[in-house]
């Protein structure tokens, strides 16, 4: 598989995967959200602020995504090591590491308001887990590829 | 940078072209023009020595230090 083709394979399946978290942010969450409170309407006051929460975290998951297209659109140039790959897995490693912190605060201030319950700590904490490791790992990749441009660029003005 | 490339001198006090220069030294037109530009980051021994050769001259002659600052 070439360049080229590896890039439209990554570029079609971010593009179900975009499709797949559309989905999930804005019609399953929503609705399970209203079977919810349907279901329990004690719980009623907390569909938006759970959403809302839902909603804000799905921001930089979007802006991460376009990002990975950037990068993908690097990979199909033949122009993997790069300054703008480099740039897009830094944007990356900050972005997850917002919304790790993002689920860290708001759960939190959710738990001492006394609108969460304590188990949903414990899908908060891999969230909070698997955004780190995702945030640390850009970061790694980002450095990397930064060095390999400048060795990518040293040897290419090297007569 | 401090050292300066001062190739385009001798290939003007040669009376030699960019074309013919990439002929003898087998290096490609855009590498003569990045060495020429001062651009080039790093120049191979092999290069450097293909070079005094077609241009019989030596290193120094292409080559110059100039102090920073």
């Amino acid at each position: 598989m070439n360049q080229s083709q590896l890039a439209k394979w990554l570029k079609f399946i971010m593009s179900i995967v975009a499709v797949l978290a559309t989905a999930f942010f804005f019609y399953m969450v929503p609705a399970m959200g209203r079977d919810l409170r349907s279901a329990y309407p004690e719980f009623a006051h907390l569909f938006w602020p759970y959403l809302i929460w839902t909603w804000v975290a799905a921001i930089p998951c979007y802006l991460a995504l376009i990002n990975l297209w950037r990068i993908y659109r690097e990979i199909a140039r033949d122009n993997s090591f790069s300054r703008p790959v480099s740039m897009a897995l830094r944007s990356i490693s900050r972005l997850a590491l917002f919304d790790t912190l993002l689920c860290f605060v708001v759960s939190n201030v959710y738990l001492f308001s006394n609108m969460l319950p304590f188990q949903l700590l414990i899908p908060c904490f891999f969230v909070e887990i698997g955004g780190l490791a995702i945030s640390l790992v850009a970061a790694a990749v980002s450095h990397w590829v930064g060095k390999g441009y400048v060795l990518k660029e040293d040897n290419a003005l090297t007569i | 940078m401090a050292i300066n490339v001062t190739l385009d001198v001798m290939m003007a006090k040669k009376k030699m072209s960019v074309t013919e220069l990439s002929e003898q030294v087998g290096i490609t037109m855009a590498n003569i023009s990045i060495l020429k530009n001062g651009k080039a980051r790093a120049i191979r021994f092999d290069t450097l020595e293909k070079i005094c050769k077609a241009l019989d001259c030596q290193p120094g002659d292409i080559l110059e230090y100039e102090k920073e600052g």
